[in-house]
């Protein structure tokens, strides 16, 4: 009956095994992702709160909309 | 290094290799050219070049840059001597092989600009900067090669004439052994435990096929699910490299090859083992 059952019992050590570690190796890597580059809350400029697409692209150090008024 | 020894009357050290080659107009010292070629010689047996191939490479680009080349090639290191056309003046270097993934593109690439520098496209300053260009190329997608790798050996099993649930057994281990095999690698295991452990889980999960009666070629399937781990490359090197007459180099690659080979079949019969199926 041990002999019989050795077979399956390798098979699944071995699937659920290299499944565990395809499977944390890529939430892993989602993790580290997400947390690179979505933030949830940062400091932006105001051009970028009211830019609306198709406004004139200007460089960095003439942005005339974060002057004081 | 090599030495220029002067007559006994001279009173001052004479600086070694002062004496150059003329490429494109410009003077090279004889240690900045051998230092060169050294590097691009390193690499390019690292990333998978035959003898014959780097032979020929170094001695168009000696040519381009109006020097002589002589050439050691051991399998470790590279003994490597710059000369005058005259042989008045000679710098030697000894530089270790670089240990590198076997890399079709860099090889291609230091091809093209061997033959770039010899047909005068470049020179000898435009060579340097496009050799640490090149160097620098990053490596293929990883999950791409997976995949790929995965259909090649999905398709050696269809060739083989298995039955399309063998090749999905195939497609699958192919995938779980690579994946495997590309972690260990990340963390630098040696390179013999890998190919134990990846034909190992490949050869078990080959054999689902057999364990749960899935199709009529569960042979196929397991035969072919280890054949990503063949190392191809090396043997052709090795016979390249015997028919050009380096017999050392040869019989290092031969050798380091048959190891390979030797622990795939450890692998692969640990698994036929476990799972109580019959080899002969």
């Amino acid at each position: 009956m041990i002999t019989l059952n050795v077979p399956l019992i390798t098979w699944c050590v071995i699937a659920f095994a290299m499944a565990a570690l395809i499977i944390v190796r890529i939430c892993h890597k989602t993790y580290n992702n997400s947390r690179r580059h979505v933030r949830i809350f940062e400091m932006g400029s105001e051009r970028e709160e009211f830019f609306v697409p198709g406004d004139r692209l200007v460089k960095k150090e003439e942005d005339i909309y974060d002057d004081e008024d | 290094m090599m030495t220029r020894i002067d007559d006994a009357s001279a009173t001052s050290a004479v600086p070694v290799a002062t004496a150059g080659c003329v490429c494109g107009g410009e003077i090279h010292s004889l240690k900045e050219i051998c230092l060169f070629i050294s590097e691009y010689s390193a690499w390019l047996l690292g990333c998978g070049a035959t003898c014959i191939r780097l032979e020929r490479n170094v001695m168009r680009m000696a040519e381009a840059l109006g020097c002589g080349v002589v050439m050691t090639i051991l399998p470790r290191h590279i003994h490597l001597s710059v000369c005058l056309p005259d042989k008045s003046d000679s710098y030697t270097y000894i530089t270790a092989t670089r240990t590198l993934p076997i890399s079709f593109d860099i090889n291609t690439r230091l091809s093209e600009l061997s033959w770039a520098l010899a047909d005068g496209k470049i020179n000898f300053e435009e060579a340097k900067e496009q050799f640490e260009s090149i160097i620098r190329t990053p490596p293929a997608n990883k999950n791409l090669v997976l995949l790929l790798a995965s259909l090649a050996n999905a398709s050696f099993c269809r060739l083989f004439t298995g039955d399309w649930s063998a090749v999905a057994v195939v497609f699958l281990s192919t995938i779980a052994g690579y994946y495997l095999k590309q972690v260990l690698c990340e963390h630098k295991a040696d390179m013999r435990l890998v190919f134990i452990l990846c034909a190992f889980v490949s050869s078990v999960l080959g054999a689902s096929d057999a364990l749960f009666h899935l199709g009529t070629t569960p042979e196929i399937a397991v035969g072919t699910s280890v054949l990503y781990l063949v190392p191809g490359i090396p043997f052709l090197n090795s016979f390249s490299d015997m028919l050009a007459g380096h017999y050392i180099c040869s019989f290092c690659r031969f050798i380091h090859a048959v190891i390979l080979t030797c622990c795939l079949s450890i692998g692969l019969c640990g698994g036929l083992l476990m799972m109580n199926l019959g080899m002969f």
